[in-house]
């Protein structure tokens, strides 16, 4: 089966916007099997609007992502995100991205806070960049 | 001449039922679908270890058809069974059930429904046999038994004045850091969380060994619970068939699927009516005794459609139970930043007991804190991106955990399993409805959960709390009850069928009350005790 090289630009930026590096051979050849067997295509308009904005690139992504989880929670994107997901988490080599060390509870809290507030401002800025245009784009459609 | 038994289903109670039976004397035959699953791949290599050392960690982590991907979907009950599990719940072709109000899972492999237990071993107590035709008295030595044979870890704490102390019991499982912190907490507000609360914690009892047992090995602590003990530390029935099988006098039948029996007029059952499961012609095994441990909705399943055969027309069977599990995740904030442990075992080593109005109606929980596990399934349902998400777990990993909360349950007549008309011929009809005091009963216990989770230093997140669909606890039982007295679709205190005089009812179908706990080891017990007691000659 040749490699179809939207889903392998796809699962680089997915992968870069979950762990912050390129994936490994093994796991592009897997989200390219997985997508023969599970249903991971846009089902609407919008899934489809949001997954070519998320595919510009990891800071794209991220804005799409908090859009869809609240959104969109079954979406596409979602779908094929959460699929990236396991396969970094059966990834040997990414292993410190999924299965922290020990860290004081101060520090996992003062990081707690980080991560709530990076989160909240995603949201905030996808829904301007990423949330509005597709929403805008759905009603154009409908007319 | 050697008398004979037949037996339906490997599962706890058939396999436990064949070797009493076989001790005793019997030549046993075990007529079983027998579906089996792969051997675990590197014996002691952990679960993280695996992922570096598989050729393809994500073909055994996923599946060949990623079905252990976890996406989300609208209506599916999340199970987190692994791919190497599937072969548990395969059902032989044509198998179907049509259901109203319950998801019951079914098994047709070698050891059945519990080849994916999670091991907990928890007698029942006089007030839980109250329904029974015997007591604590008569069942007690029969748990010491099946401690023997099976190896059970734990030992006398708080939660022994909810379920006795049996022999046999090996020391208990070492603890994780977070279960520690727990069992320390409630240590330290023992009092309070006893007064305030009625509730009680302690080590819960599990048929994992400690120590090596018949050629099994002790517990290597690889995380691996879920997904296949290597070891074969943790028990399952599949451990007892092999035992089995090196018996000349057991003989073990497997790919048949049991469709019914043939009766005479006095009701004396003369043979079991069997298909091939890779194809070909229905075909009879003569039988002198027969004793069905199916599971609770298969043996029903057999008993309906042979009287169906028999007579055009099947009763409906009153009385279905199932224990209605309530999750119910936490955090623990002092294990905030705490690495997870790389040694482990993977399942529950805590248990909480709530008293109930009556003694009969406590609530039994098991505490898992998160070890070795998948975390997509975690991260998708939190409500930010999954970067966020992943670094929120991160975080919080090493304080993670669920209360599995069980509630008991009685037979109602709505309740009920019969036959229907399907497009392949009559399949199960499986009605369930839960008591009308159900939702104030959870909400009354719920409350006291979150509570003594407070009281321990811990956090629930508010609307992460899940109330399982009846059947998911896969304790099914009751609609053949065993009573002291009765007449039809009941069996005497012996399991004995006052329909069929030489049938026993070996599993579930016939217990007459469903409390909170996990009934395996009471199946298994229960199936040996009914064992202990089969007449000699077929006469009797």
């Amino acid at each position: 089966m040749s490699p179809d090289p939207v889903l392998a630009a796809e699962c680089e930026v997915f992968t870069r916007f979950l762990v912050g590096s390129a994936p490994p051979e093994a796991l592009v050849r897997h989200y390219q099997a997985a997508h023969r067997v599970l249903d991971l295509n846009p089902a609407t308009p919008r899934d489809l609007a949001l997954l070519r904005a998320a595919r510009r690139g990891p800071g794209w992504t991220r804005l799409s992502d908090s859009v869809a989880r609240i959104f969109a929670p079954r979406s596409a994107l979602r779908r094929k995100l959460i699929l990236i997901l396991s396969l970094v988490e059966v990834t040997g080599s990414f292993r410190s991205s999924y299965r922290p060390g020990g860290r004081s509870v101060g520090v996992a809290l003062v990081s707690l806070m980080g991560t709530g507030v990076a989160a909240a401002l995603s949201l905030f800025a996808g829904l301007l960049l990423v949330g509005l245009p597709v929403a805008l784009r759905g009603r154009g459609d409908r007319r | 001449m050697t008398p004979s038994i037949t037996v339906v289903g490997s599962g706890p109670s058939g396999v436990h039922f064949a070797q009493t039976a076989l001790e005793r004397g019997f030549h046993v035959s075990l007529v079983d679908v027998g579906h089996q699953g792969e051997a675990p791949p590197l014996p002691g290599v952990g679960f993280e270890g695996l992922k570096e050392r598989l050729e393809d960690p994500a073909q055994y982590f996923l599946g060949h058809s990623y079905d252990g991907v976890v996406l989300p979907t609208a209506t599916r009950e999340y199970y987190g069974l692994p791919p190497s599990k599937n072969y548990v719940f395969e059902a032989p072709p044509g198998f179907e059930l049509s259901t109203d109000g319950f998801e019951p899972l079914t098994s047709f492999a070698r050891g059945g429904l519990a080849e994916a237990w999670t091991g907990g071993c928890y007698p029942f107590n006089d007030a839980e046999l109250d329904a029974f035709p015997f007591g604590f008295a008569e069942l007690g030595r029969y748990y010491d038994e099946i401690a023997c044979r099976i190896g059970v870890s734990g030992e006398a704490d708080d939660l022994s004045r909810f379920m006795p102390v049996h022999a046999h019991l090996l020391p208990p499982l070492e603890l994780d850091p977070h279960s520690a912190r727990l069992l320390r907490a409630y240590q330290r507000r023992r009092d309070t969380i006893n007064r305030r609360h009625r509730a009680w914690m302690g080590r819960t009892r599990v048929a994992a060994l400690t120590v090596a047992h018949e050629g099994r090995e002790p517990c290597g602590y690889l995380g691996r619970c879920l997904w296949g003990c290597p070891g074969n530390s943790l028990y399952v029935p599949s451990h007892t068939l092999r035992t089995l099988q090196r018996d000349p006098r057991f003989e073990y039948r497997p790919g048949f699927e049991v469709l019914r029996f043939r009766f005479g007029a006095s009701g004396m059952i003369e043979a079991l009516a069997v298909r091939p499961v890779g194809g070909g012609e229905e075909r009879e095994f003569p039988v002198e005794r027969l004793a069905l441990a199916a599971g609770a909705l298969n043996t029903a399943g057999i008993v309906l459609r042979s009287m169906a055969h028999a007579s055009g027309s099947a009763p409906v069977l009153h009385g279905l139970m199932d224990n209605r599990q309530v999750l119910v995740p936490f955090l623990s904030l002092g294990m905030l930043g705490a690495a997870p442990p790389e040694a482990s075992y993977q399942y529950h080593l805590v248990g909480m007991g709530l008293d109930g109005p009556r003694p009969a109606e406590y609530v039994h929980c098991q505490v898992t804190t998160l070890k070795d596990a998948m975390i997509h399934p975690i991260a998708q349902s939190l409500p930010v991106d999954l970067r966020s998400a992943l670094a929120i777990v991160r975080a919080t990993r090493g304080g993670l955990g669920v209360v599995n909360v069980n509630f008991h349950d009685t037979r109602r007549s709505g309740n009920t399993v019969s036959l229907e008309n399907g497009p392949g011929g009559p399949r199960l009809r499986v009605r369930y409805a839960p008591p009308e005091d159900e939702p104030a009963r959870i909400a009354a216990g719920l409350a006291r959960v979150r509570k003594v989770l407070r009281a321990l230093g811990c956090i629930v997140p508010p609307g992460m709390q899940h109330i399982r669909p009846m059947g998911a606890s896969v304790h099914y039982a009751g609609v053949l009850p065993m009573q002291s007295s009765g007449g039809g679709l009941t069996t005497d205190p012996s399991g004995r069928s006052r329909d069929f005089p030489n049938l026993f009812l070996a599993d579930g179908v016939t217990f007459p009350f469903l409390p909170a706990k996990n009934l395996t080891f009471t199946l298994m017990a229960n199936a040996a005790r009914i064992a202990d007691a089969i007449p000699l000659a077929p006469s009797d």
